[in-house]
């Protein structure tokens, strides 16, 4: 294993070859980024987060930065508590106040590199986006084709009407 | 748009929704419907659910007959949370939403967390019973 690192600041370069420098605590919040330093010590070349444009991956330091002082959830942490409730906090919810592309890219960016808290309040978002609204109303929100059959709508209708007092 | 992530991560924006939703997301398209009736998993821990509801008063069994353990109907569903019902809206504007007619919802406010509003599901089953959910005893 290498030797720790003191370094205070790394560079993460996007997947359209845009160099940020950031400081290591920030960085870290990444779990991917925290393992590859741990692994490799001093790191001195820009770090390629591939997956990830230069707009989503300064979104994301935005974020790391906000919350690095946020405590580091258990690594094994399988807590459904996080999961029952939809509250996300008042900064988080501006910071996800963005359009559907972009948040889903924050999603996709958070999952690669194993951002958990951020992939929760990015889920979140989304499951309140879909909280109240109607079959119809989540399809015109998601842009989701309706391609069930008469048949299959027929046996949903049925699944779910009510029993009848006999 | 949602149907591009990867269906991993759709499960995991599944996990975060309640039974309720995820009734009405499962009735969108094939896909989704398929990915939440396939992870019983997600939905019987969901918000809302019930997989043994109590029989209405007088019954024996619950007066389903079309429900089985581990499956996502409305019958599964006893209790509706969230925001969106929460502050603003008024029991009509929730019927709006909710579309069937033969419910009575009421609003609660939970013991633990007072600004929290629950909308109760009362069941109506056909013109002599009621079946009341489990939060009845907040009232």
């Amino acid at each position: 294993m290498a030797t720790p690192s003191t370094q205070a600041t790394v560079k993460l370069q996007s997947n359209d070859n845009v160099v940020i420098e950031v400081e290591r605590a920030i960085a870290e919040r990444s779990v991917l980024i925290k393992n590859m330093l741990e692994d490799c010590g001093e790191v001195t070349d820009a770090i390629p987060i591939s997956n990830v444009n230069e707009s989503i991956l300064r979104k994301v330091i935005e974020w790391c930065e906000h919350h690095k002082n946020d405590p580091v959830a258990a690594e094994n942490e399988n807590d459904d508590s996080r999961k029952k409730t939809t509250d996300i906090d008042e900064w988080d919810q501006k910071f996800m106040n963005v359009d559907q592309e972009m948040l889903f890219e924050i999603i996709l960016a958070a999952n690669f590199l194993d951002i958990k808290p951020l992939l929760d309040t990015g889920c979140k978002t989304v499951a309140n986006m879909i909280k109240g609204k109607s079959p119809e109303e989540i399809r015109k929100l998601f842009n989701i084709q309706n391609d069930f059959t008469p048949e299959e709508e027929e046996q949903i209708r049925r699944e779910n009407e009510w029993a009848e007092d006999r | 748009m949602v149907l591009n992530l990867p269906s991993e991560l759709r499960l995991e924006i599944y996990t975060h929704c309640t039974a309720y939703s995820l009734l009405l997301l499962s009735q969108t398209c094939r896909l989704v419907r398929a990915e939440i009736l396939s992870s019983p998993h997600i939905f019987t821990k969901s918000y809302g659910y019930s997989s043994s509801p109590r029989p209405a008063r007088g019954h024996r069994q619950a007066p389903y007959p079309n429900r089985r353990g581990g499956i996502l109907t409305i019958h599964n569903i006893t209790s509706i949370s969230g925001h969106f019902d929460a502050q603003s809206q008024t029991e009509s504007q929730v019927r709006a939403i909710l579309g069937w007619p033969d419910r009575v919802l009421r609003q609660c406010r939970d013991r633990m967390n007072p600004k929290r509003v629950h909308w109760q599901l009362y069941f109506h089953y056909g013109t002599k019973f009621w079946w009341e959910n489990e939060y009845l005893t907040y009232l």
